[in-house]
């Protein structure tokens, strides 16, 4: 036998690699239940109306059809992150192209969406506002005329369509201002953006004997699909049962409810097992995507590089139901000052409701469109002052220990390392050129943070007859690896290999809470509470120890293996025989388990001043440097990313080639962000909700040489000092791609996608 | 998922296959491949009421004839056509613009007659139309032009996006043709209608079968480009291909094939360009003005979000690319490959 090692800080394979390469694994797609129907939707083709009637006669009419449900049929009870302002399928009034109208039932899929095109529905057609701007006029037609009324969970600021509206300040900014040498100012615009998961969503209810809905569905969180559901139903949380099978990978579109609500009000209906799967458009259509950001934003320095001051106003569109664009706006505020000493830093902003599908939470949660906007002010005041830009972010990162912008305090802080890193292995700043002609090369840097934490999480562990562990936590893993890596957590801290350790699968009935796969957050909260429940068991496992060994607790301790040994001794006893002893003789059965929160505040009211913001105890933070290497073709004016470098802080890399997924999944979805995909719209219609016609990158259009480079500063309470890396990665993507494009071709892109088009017109406009 | 109910046939042979569309009309449609008319089936383009699969039929490989010409059964999938010794020796081209084609899943399924008998595409009709669009278009037998709402021609302005099709034509190819009256031969480039509506000028009954390269003539050269978005995946923005052949001194053209692909209805023939550069020494400043004149001849129709000048645009500056690799090839002294170019 091999000696033991550590687990954590092992590249260990995925626990669910072979059944996935095998192709075993089952996702919503491939679950059946005996006597199970399908379920098809009919979506609005209006922006904006108001629902007179229905007729539902021929499509139940036709053979195989077993239900119907309209908005008719449900009750206004509403659900909403934030506000709740949203019920499960339009009632009233439609406020998008695409919104579901009605439900079918039907014994195949085809029957099924044959008769919801047979479904009758009388609108009358209402203005609609298809922008923030639109939306804001005087006198705009109001997406939801009973805003005042909705519940809302935090206290929030809203008027007319701006259903969220947050200020957030630090310093005196005016008078800071006055006193910078140089200030930029600028206007910044981003687009909407597809999460594509490569499995769209669906979802899978059943009602038993007793009456309880047992569901099935993509998610990035069992319990928020539970509470959505119970909300948008008037259910109990006790009636409804939510299970995940493998996901297909959420990028936040399948962590708030997608079509959860309508598939378990058909089943509860028909008292059937029903399915329902998006199609491709469908999923494009209703579920939800990144926020449209415009950024107004102005920086000031001193000559000698100094940041003195930041003012950043944002608009963005919110989409036609609020979902997590409270949140959205208020993180982006957060995150508008960026990893640096800015004394003085003022934002404001509005989020909008538009006759549009809802935008939501989205990896980078506002962040990636702000860091465009602001990374590209620090670049712009680097080079009016002649200093290198990679410098210029190294003389203003925030020092280890100063506090975030608002006031929290920050307990791990790789930024300036993660700088230096990228500088060294990019060769910034020594790279020759390499120069062809008709190209043009440049080089961009672009520096960020981003939390990991948020919310409530648990985990509990179960000492089983032989000695081995059961871990449940209700966090699904959606393909990063958190299974992987809370075993290896739980693991180690037990002294035993992965192999000793099962991860259950979420399930609100057997799983203790866990607020979501999102957030950055399952291996720094949730790993946390698998360290504190790992740390009772082995408390648990040592106390009937000292039992059977009848000598004192503190005299016996975990040897590596799975063993417990009297100090200074060579006596040591199995797992096995304790939990033999546990659960036959003495004691009973261990269970560890530990229930935490995140609970440091954002906001110290002795620095900041902050109002309407939503989220007021956010989480640790991780730091990201990235280094582009950008070709342009000069006559063309396409921008190929060819190289990249990325620096990320995430203290403790648990299972660093897992790390190294994350940032250069990051990366390739990030440029995506930066120079292709644009969800377009056409009036209130989508024009491109195709794989076709989306531009999302595909094998060859991403670079071959993408170095992720780990840096590790350990957060204090993280589990073996980790903090998050699911998001950060996509964030500094298109600021250091547009920085790069100015060191090619002395042009700043103000709008994304940077598409071959807006990088040559920018071009010749230059000249 | 398609929706509507049609009826399957399954034929062994292409005479089989030609009765049994003759005899269902105007309602039945070929499936060879099945990647351009399933996906259109399920957006409802096109409802057969039967679908005549080739799926029994084999082809055979490519074959060179006595006389030199490169016989290609029409039923010959594009991966087939990529990795074939024969084709990427006597037509690299054709092995070239089959290798541009979406991705390889498709190329293993698609063919080269499916390829060339592809419909026409548009940002709107290519989507479902359940419930986005309140009237049908004129290619849905409707009244309205979405793409072009002032449309006044009463028209279907869709865009014929064969990748393989500009390189058959510049490669002087002509397709064989399998109707209700026997077998006859075409040039490909008749093979188009240049309506939107009814692309193909294929009648009652008549399947492509195979496809006729003819041997180059000495001096010949060829380049090719298609341009799009991504690398893969895609159809073209443009799509560019040359074929020319020199006189004895290596440097005077004798004749020239210019084809655009995948901005008109039709792949279009740049003529006119074609003459000025009959008898023109190609030298690097000739090749800039040809560039300039096929991007003014062609006149592209703005497609996908693309705009009609940066189509133009495209073209002036890959067809300079184009022209020098064709008459590098010409001369014997370049094998600058075609690789990477992709926007």
């Amino acid at each position: 036998m091999s000696p033991y090692k550590n687990q954590v800080g092992q590249s260990i394979p995925k626990v669910d690699v072979r059944e996935k390469v095998t192709g075993r694994a089952a996702y919503i797609a491939d679950l059946s239940r005996p006597g199970m129907l399908h379920g098809a939707v009919l979506q609005s083709p209006y922006a904006h109306a108001r629902i007179k009637g229905y007729d539902t006669s021929k499509a139940l009419a036709v053979p195989g059809v077993r239900c119907v449900l309209t908005g008719a049929d449900f009750t206004e009870h509403f659900m909403g992150a934030f506000i709740k302002d949203e019920g499960p399928i339009a009632i009233g009034k439609v406020r998008y192209v695409g919104e579901p109208v009605a439900v079918v039932a039907a014994d195949d899929e085809r029957t099924a969406r044959r008769a919801a095109r047979l479904i009758e529905v009388e609108y009358e057609e209402l203005p609609a506002v298809l922008t923030p701007e639109e939306a804001l006029a005087p006198g705009a037609p109001l997406v939801h005329e009973d805003l005042a009324s909705y519940v809302k969970v935090f206290d929030a600021k809203f008027e007319g369509n701006a259903f969220s509206c947050t200020d957030l300040s630090e310093g005196d900014v005016d008078k800071a201002f006055a006193e910078c040498d140089v200030v930029v100012e600028g206007t910044y615009e981003t687009q909407a953006q597809y999460h594509l998961s490569l499995e769209p969503c669906g979802a899978l209810a059943e009602v038993d004997a007793n009456g309880r809905v047992h569901l099935w569905s993509a998610n990035q969180s069992v319990f928020r699909v539970q509470a959505n559901v119970c909300e948008s139903l008037g259910l109990p949380m006790s009636k409804l049962h939510s299970m995940t099978p493998k996901v297909g990978a959420g990028f936040g579109n399948k962590m708030e409810a997608h079509i959860q609500p309508l598939v378990v009000a058909l089943a509860l209906k028909v008292q059937r097992p029903v399915k329902m799967i998006l199609s491709r458009e469908e999923d494009f259509e209703m579920v939800r995507a990144r926020h449209p950001f415009k950024i107004r934003i102005r920086t000031g320095a001193r000559k000698d590089g100094t940041l003195l001051a930041r003012e950043v106003e944002t608009l963005l569109d919110g989409g036609a139901y609020a979902d997590d664009s409270p949140g959205v706006l208020g993180y982006s505020l957060l995150m508008a000052r960026g990893p640096y000493t800015i004394p003085n830093t003022r934002c404001f902003g509005r989020v909008v409701y538009t006759n549009k599908m809802r935008f939501g939470a989205f990896r980078g949660f506002g962040n990636g469109q702000v860091a465009f906007a602001g990374e590209q002010q620090i670049d712009e005041i680097a080079h009016r002052l002649g200093i290198d830009p990679l410098e210029m972010r190294l003389r203003n990162a925030m020092r280890i220990e100063e506090p975030w912008f608002g006031g929290q305090q920050v307990n791990s802080n790789g930024l300036a390392e993660c700088l230096e890193k990228v500088r060294e292995k990019s060769g910034w700043g020594r790279r020759a050129r390499p120069s062809r002609p008709g190209v043009k090369v440049g080089y961009g840097v672009a520096a960020c943070a981003h939390i990991s934490g948020l919310l409530a999480t648990s985990a509990i562990v179960r000492m089983l007859e032989d000695g081995s562990f059961v871990l449940s936590t209700g966090a699904t893993d959606i393909g990063q690896g958190s299974d992987t890596v809370l075993t290896q957590i739980c693991a180690d801290a037990l002294k035993v290999t992965v192999d000793n350790v099962v991860c259950a699968t979420p399930d609100t009935d057997g799983s203790p809470y866990n607020w979501g796969t999102t957030a950055s957050r399952v291996t720094y909260t949730t790993g946390r509470a698998v360290a504190g429940a790992a740390e009772d068991v082995g408390r648990q496992i040592k106390e009937a120890a000292a039992k059977m060994l009848n000598c004192p607790v503190g005299d016996v301790e975990l040897r590596d293996g799975g063993f417990i040994g009297v100090k200074g001794s060579n006596t040591t006893l199995p797992y096995a025989a304790v939990a033999g002893f546990t659960h036959w003789a003495s004691g009973g059965p261990i269970v560890g388990s530990k229930s935490l929160i995140y609970d440091a505040p954002t906001i110290d009211p002795r620095r900041a001043v902050a109002i309407g913001l939503p989220f007021t105890r956010i989480g640790v933070f991780s730091f990201n440097a990235l280094v582009v290497e950008v070709e342009i073709d000069e006559v063309t004016g396409k921008a190929t990313v060819a190289r990249a470098w990325s620096a990320v802080d995430v203290g403790k890399a648990i299972n660093p080639r897992l790390v190294e997924g994350q940032i250069e999944g990051g990366i390739v979805q990030g440029l995506g962000f930066a120079l292709t995909e644009e969800m377009v719209w056409d009036g209130g219609r989508l024009a491109n909700p195709t794989l076709m016609d989306y531009k999302a990158p595909g094998a060859v259009d991403v670079p071959y040489e993408i170095n992720s480079i780990i840096v590790e500063h350990p957060e204090p309470d993280g589990p073996f000092g980790a903090k998050g890396v699911g998001e950060i990665s996509l964030v500094s993507v298109p600021a250091a791609v547009a920085n790069a494009i100015f060191d090619a071709a002395g042009v700043r892109l103000h709008k994304l996608p940077m598409t071959p088009e807006r990088v040559l017109t920018a071009m010749l406009g230059a000249d | 998922m398609i929706l509507y109910d049609f009826d399957l046939e399954r034929p062994n042979t292409l005479e089989e296959a030609s009765a049994l569309l003759r005899d269902k009309g105007a309602d039945a449609r070929v499936l060879a491949g099945g990647t351009d008319l399933l996906p259109n089936m399920r957006v409802e383009v096109v409802r057969p009421a039967t679908v005549v699969s080739l799926g029994a039929i084999t082809p055979r490989d490519p074959v060179r004839e006595t006389d030199g010409t490169v016989r290609i059964d029409a039923l010959t999938r594009l991966a087939t056509l990529e990795g074939s010794d024969l084709i990427r020796a006597a037509c690299p081209m054709l092995a070239e613009a089959a290798h541009r084609v979406a991705g390889n899943q498709i190329r293993q399924m698609g063919t080269l007659g499916g390829n060339l008998c592809q419909e026409t595409r548009c940002l709107y009709y290519n989507q479902k139309h359940d419930y986005q669009f309140k009237a049908p278009c004129y290619k849905r037998g409707g009244e309205v032009c979405y793409p072009y709402p002032n449309n006044d021609r009463d028209t279907c302005w869709s865009v014929y996006m064969s990748d393989t099709a500009p390189a058959l034509i510049a490669l002087g190819a002509e397709v064989e043709i399998v109707g209700p009256g026997g077998t006859r031969r075409q040039p490909v480039e008749q093979l188009f209608t240049g309506s939107g509506l009814t692309p193909h000028a294929l009648g009652a009954g008549e399947i492509l079968s195979a496809v006729l390269v003819p041997p180059a003539e000495p001096r010949f050269g060829w380049g090719y480009h298609k341009s799009s978005r991504r690398g893969g995946l895609e159809f073209g923005m443009a799509v560019m291909a040359v074929g020319l052949t020199l006189d004895g001194d290596g440097a005077t053209c004798r004749g020239a094939r210019m084809v655009i692909g995948a901005v008109r209805e039709k792949p279009i023939r740049l003529t006119a360009t074609e003459q000025a550069m009959t008898g023109a020494k190609l030298d690097e400043a000739k090749i800039a003005e040809l560039a300039a004149a096929a991007a003014k001849e062609i006149n592209p129709l703005p497609h996908h979000g693309f705009t009609k000048s940066y189509i133009r645009d495209n073209i002036k500056i890959h067809m300079r690319r184009v022209l020098s690799e064709a008459t590098a090839r010409a001369r014997g002294t370049g094998t600058a490959e075609n690789g990477g170019h992709h926007d």
